[in-house]
């Protein structure tokens, strides 16, 4: 079942001008975590604003769950919300915080005790507050920040900050989540961490969530499926291993992977490769493969393996610059050429004048 | 986009393109001439461009639409309560009822949601009522200089007849009230002497305070900011405080009723707050750009005199403006010290010289009052931001 | 804080405090003898018999301070400082959070629409003063023009707007707010924009409405800025005297007279320094308070 669905959604903010999101048709299932991957300008941040009702569409429908909510406001699409920078209200207590939408949404409704006698007013109130009170402790609890809980925003650190917007986020048990590049503002080691945290936190309550990031790294960790959006279009869908193995376009390609992929223009197609599948060409056993002479150019050693940058020579791949990474076990001099080879399933092939992927073809190299 | 065109909003703008043919169909018959033809006319042209601008779903056109709706709604009401229902008028009342009624069906039926839908599904309501409010207060707050233009150029004979209605010129306009500011009063000689103690004080100022805003900003480490802090603070001293004993040492100092009193007295009250705003400037320089100057041979001096004070320059400009419209403000100080007609501020000779015993010359008067306002409003409002930024303490960034 | 220490003392290093001393001390000098020497001054006359024309000077004590004290003026003078000073304030506190909340959003027009509402601000105060006087006259008042032709008022019975000391007070507290509401507005409106826009953003996320989003969280984030727009329209209404001076004059029956303007009436034109010294005296502890108030809001926002 769908529970988030977006139809021909398309987003204009100035009349004439390119749109920021253009024709977006998208369906995301129950529990499941999605990413929107793309770099900055890329309309990802807007898909999401309108997803959460921040942003009005120029035009299409936003599904949640059977409803369509385009004319809803944020606070009656009962959807949760965490923001690159937290937006944490400072003058409230963390405590405050947390129960801020159970307070706004009004959602603790006590109208009889325990035993079903109906309250007066006063004692409607404290009941509610008891409630809340539990409502908070739990949340917090699910995220460790229960000793946190009189503080100030400004007294707690970057990763503390992210854990109290994510118990504000799920306190009010939302039907979607929607996380805006919420590890941008921490620090690389930090960022690491917070990561599993927020995927560990993700399998334990299982609410549909869309994250929004342009760190592939993460999209890759994270995502049941990735959505890479670049100029506001959707260039591809699916699941991290489709997208990083079998890329739809040469975006994609490049933008996936770290260093990028390997693309040669060929004729009328671009074929590209991995820069870890362009390995030494006499360590490729048992498969077809395609060989080149490649000239190195620098060589990186970071550890625990190669980053070789170069050119290729002879033929009709002269000149062309690829990058290898390889594992050590072997040593290249600078200056030097040696036999690279890609076996041959690993080769893709995309359209010269769409960029898109195309069916495999023959390469004449010579 | 499959969003119909709902029936209803045709209906509403045919409503307001027949509303506006007969509007501009009778004024050609009936009232050709005169204001309250162009009124009319102003009138059918306005509901013409409405009922367009509604069939073609412009968004402002639904917005006014709604103004000019609640604007009836809430006149309608006020006259029902207040008129009609207190003098007992029952027809009145009633025709009065009908329209808050059809007004209110009206507004209830742009705001269903396929009218809504077809406008961009947002309610009108926001953006109508932002409107009004803006509309209520600038009407408010702007209308006594509307009053000061119009009666300016009114002809005694109109200003003075209460049968009249206010705020049209019922007589051809005149220039009579300029023509007595200028050649029969002392007018151009308390503009002459404004500016030119407004020159000295902005000199005096500049002199003192720009030296003082960057040692305290750059010199003096820790303290100079508390000593900052404290000047500012001088600057909540009001004059109503400090004029009793100025007017001795003005006194003992043989200054009275000379301008020169005022030369020596405003830059007390333009100082502070000078240095304070300098002090943000200075601050907001990055001190690497004085420290390459250094290391290429300016002392630290001169690197303020040719480096500091060009890159500051808006913040001087502000400075400037700031000091003069504060002289031009000020009237406690020259109330007290100047006592000859001839020797006024501009700020005190309008209320107290141009009144001849009980007798007002209101034309002259608010004619005085509006071109002496406007010149100082208008640069005044150029430097908002800055002068904001000083009132406010740092209080923002928080 | 780590930062905030460094760079303290990287400005030490660069510190050059003779320099520095001699290029502030000029200015200082000048408000010493300009605001230092007359507030000493004020005080001391207060506590003497010190009169326009006469050089002679006597230290009388307390007798300045009793005589105002039983003087019903002052009382009224006291009581009308404070009560114009509070309302004028609650009414500005009002308009111009209504206003800075509808000027926020930029639109077309928007720079046009703030001159108009600014001018009442930065026009000469006893200038726009003069323009009310005429707005209220007795017999030409546009207002009662208006209330005439809306058969509100009976046109025989007219109301006095500087006359009756009801209306008179009005008068004032209304000029004050018309003069006050534009500056309010504007340091608002600077409040108000630096709140980053995914706070509202996020309560509104949260659930939270319109009023809840305005009154529990922009208006709580603003404190410190509102507090600043207080504390100054407080000082400029309560050591005015412009005003009331073009106005009414204190009239009708010192209906209107604030201590201000009483200072001035005894100081100066009835001649009595000492009588003026003394009332003005009454307007210290209020400046003392709202600089310690200031004080703190300072020192507030520089820990957060």
């Amino acid at each position: 079942m769908a529970i988030v669905q977006v139809r021909d959604l398309t987003k204009v903010f100035k009349e004439g001008e390119l749109g920021a999101v253009n024709n977006v048709n998208l369906e995301i299932r129950e529990g499941e975590f999605l990413v929107f991957l793309g770099p900055s300008g890329s309309g990802k941040t807007t898909l999401l604003r309108m997803i959460a009702g921040l942003e009005q569409p120029t035009s299409g429908e936003i599904m949640i769950g059977d409803r369509v909510v385009n004319d809803l406001s944020p606070r009656e699409r009962r959807i949760a919300m965490v923001f690159q920078s937290y937006a944490l209200y400072p003058h409230l207590t963390v405590y405050r915080n947390i129960a801020f939408p159970l307070r706004a949404q009004k959602s603790i409704r006590v109208e009889t005790s325990e035993d079903g006698k109906p309250l007066g007013f006063f004692e409607r109130i404290s009941a509610r507050r008891k409630v809340e009170r539990e409502k908070v402790e739990w949340a917090a609890s699910l995220l460790g920040i229960g000793g946190l809980l009189q503080r100030k925003p400004r007294e707690l650190s970057g990763g503390e900050r992210q854990r109290v917007a994510l118990a504000r986020a799920i306190v009010r048990e939302p039907s979607v989540f929607l996380l805006d590049e919420p590890l941008s503002n921490l620090d690389a080691k930090l960022r690491l961490s917070a990561r599993e945290e927020l995927e560990r936190f993700h399998r334990r309550v299982g609410t549909t969530t869309i994250y929004v990031t342009h760190d592939q790294v993460e999209a890759m960790a994270m995502g049941d499926r990735i959505v890479v959006l670049n100029k506001g279009v959707v260039r591809q869908f699916g699941t991290p291993t489709e997208v990083y193995d079998d890329p739809a376009d040469t975006f994609v390609a490049t933008f996936l992977g770290s260093p990028p992929m390997n693309l040669i223009e060929n004729g009328d197609v671009i074929v590209g490769f991995r820069p870890e599948h362009f390995r030494v060409a006499e360590d490729i056993k048992d498969t077809a493969k395609v060989v080149f002479n490649f000239k190195v150019e620098n060589a990186e050693y970071l550890g625990a393996e190669y980053i070789l940058s170069g050119t290729l020579v002879g033929g009709r791949a002269e000149g062309k610059k690829v990058i290898a990474r390889l594992l050590l076990g072997h040593s290249f001099e600078v200056g030097k050429t040696y036999q690279f080879g890609v076996p041959s399933q690993h080769l893709k092939f995309f359209d010269r004048t769409t960029e898109k992927k195309t069916t495999p073809g023959t390469l004449s190299w010579q | 986009m499959a969003n119909r065109h709902p029936l209803g909003l045709k209906l509403v703008s045919g409503l307001l393109a027949v509303l506006a043919v007969f509007l501009l169909a009778t004024t050609a018959r009936y009232h050709a001439a005169g204001v309250m033809g162009l009124m009319r006319l102003a009138g059918g042209l306005l509901l013409a461009v409405l009922a367009i601008g509604l069939w073609k779903l412009w968004n402002w056109a639904r917005t006014f639409v709604f103004l000019l709706l609640t604007i009836d709604v809430l006149s309608n009401l006020a006259a029902l309560f207040l008129y009609a229902l207190r003098q007992a008028k029952h027809r009145l009342a009633l025709e009065l009822i009908v329209q808050i009624g059809i007004g209110v069906l009206l507004l209830w039926y742009l705001q269903r949601p396929q009218v809504r839908k077809v406008f961009g599904g947002q309610s009108a309501w926001p953006s109508t009522v932002k409107t009004l409010v803006l509309g209520i207060f600038t009407v408010l707050l702007g209308f006594p200089f509307y009053w000061m233009a119009i009666a300016s150029f009114k002809q005694n004979l109109d200003l003075y007849a209460t049968e009249n209605n206010p705020f049209i010129f019922n007589l051809p306009p005149t220039l009579d009230h300029l023509r007595f500011l200028f050649n029969e009063t002392h007018y151009v000689q308390w503009l002459a002497n404004t500016a030119l103690v407004g020159v000295l004080v902005v000199g005096i100022t500049l002199a003192l305070a720009l030296p003082a805003a960057y040692s305290l900003a750059r010199l003096t480490g820790r303290w100079g900011e508390r000593l900052g802090i404290g000047i500012f603070l001088t600057y909540l001293i009001p004059p109503t405080l400090l004029f009793i004993p100025l007017s001795r040492i003005i006194a003992i100092l043989k200054l009275q009723d000379s301008m020169w009193a005022l030369v020596l007295v405003y830059p007390s009250i333009t100082i502070p707050f000078s240095i304070w705003l300098l002090m943000g400037f200075f601050k907001s320089i990055p001190k690497e750009l004085e420290d390459a100057a250094m290391v290429d041979g300016l002392t630290r001096f001169g690197a303020f005199v040719k480096l500091v004070i060009p890159i500051s320059l808006s913040g001087i400009l502000t400075v400037v403006i700031f000091t003069f419209t504060l002289v031009t403000q000020e009237f406690v100080y020259s109330l007290t010290f100047i006592s000859s007609e001839s020797k006024q501020m501009i700020g005190v000779g309008i209320p107290i010289f141009l009144v001849r015993g009980d007798v007002y010359y209101w034309g002259a008067l608010m004619a005085a009052c509006l071109i002496a306002s406007l010149p100082i409003a208008f640069l005044y409002n150029l430097f908002l931001d800055r002068f904001i930024a000083g009132f406010t303490v740092g209080a923002v960034k928080g | 804080m780590a930062i905030k220490q460094g760079k303290i003392k990287s400005i030490g290093a660069a510190q050059s405090p003779w320099l520095g001393a001699a290029m502030f001390s000029p200015a200082i000098l000048y408000i010493v003898l300009l605001i230092g020497a007359p507030f000493v001054l004020a005080i001391y006359y207060a506590f003497s018999d010190a009169r326009i024309g006469s050089t002679d000077l006597h230290f009388v004590g307390l007798e300045n301070f009793r005589s105002i004290l039983q003087s019903p003026s002052f009382r009224k003078a006291v009581q009308n400082s404070i009560i114009f000073t509070v309302v004028a304030q609650v009414i500005v506190m009002v308009c111009s959070n209504i206003l800075s909340i509808a000027l926020e959003k930029p639109f077309r027009a928007r720079g046009l629409v703030r001159f108009l509402i600014l001018l009442s601000w930065v026009a000469p105060v006893s200038l726009g003063t003069i323009g009310w006087k005429w707005i209220l006259d007795s017999i030409y008042s546009v207002i009662t023009w208006l209330l005439v032709w809306l058969r509100i008022v009976n046109p025989f019975d007219t109301p006095m707007w500087l006359g009756e000391p009801k209306l008179a007070m009005a008068s004032v507290i209304l000029v004050h707010c018309w003069r006050l509401i534009p500056f309010s507005t504007v340091i608002l409106l600077a409040g108000r924009t630096a709140i980053p826009k995914e706070i509202p953003e996020a309560a509104s996320i949260d659930g939270a409405g319109f009023w809840r989003t305005l009154f529990q969280i922009n208006l709580p984030m603003m404190t410190p800025i509102l507090s600043v727009a207080v504390l100054f329209g407080t000082i400029f209404t309560f050591t005015d005297m412009t005003v009331v001076y073009i106005l009414t004059n204190g009239g009708p029956y010192d209906s209107t007279q604030t201590l201000p303007l009483l200072a001035f009436t005894q100081g100066i034109q009835a001649s009595d320094l000492a009588a003026g010294a003394a009332i003005s005296i009454f307007l210290v502890p209020v400046l003392v308070l709202i600089a310690w108030l200031m004080l703190q809001v300072a020192h507030r926002t520089e820990v957060s």
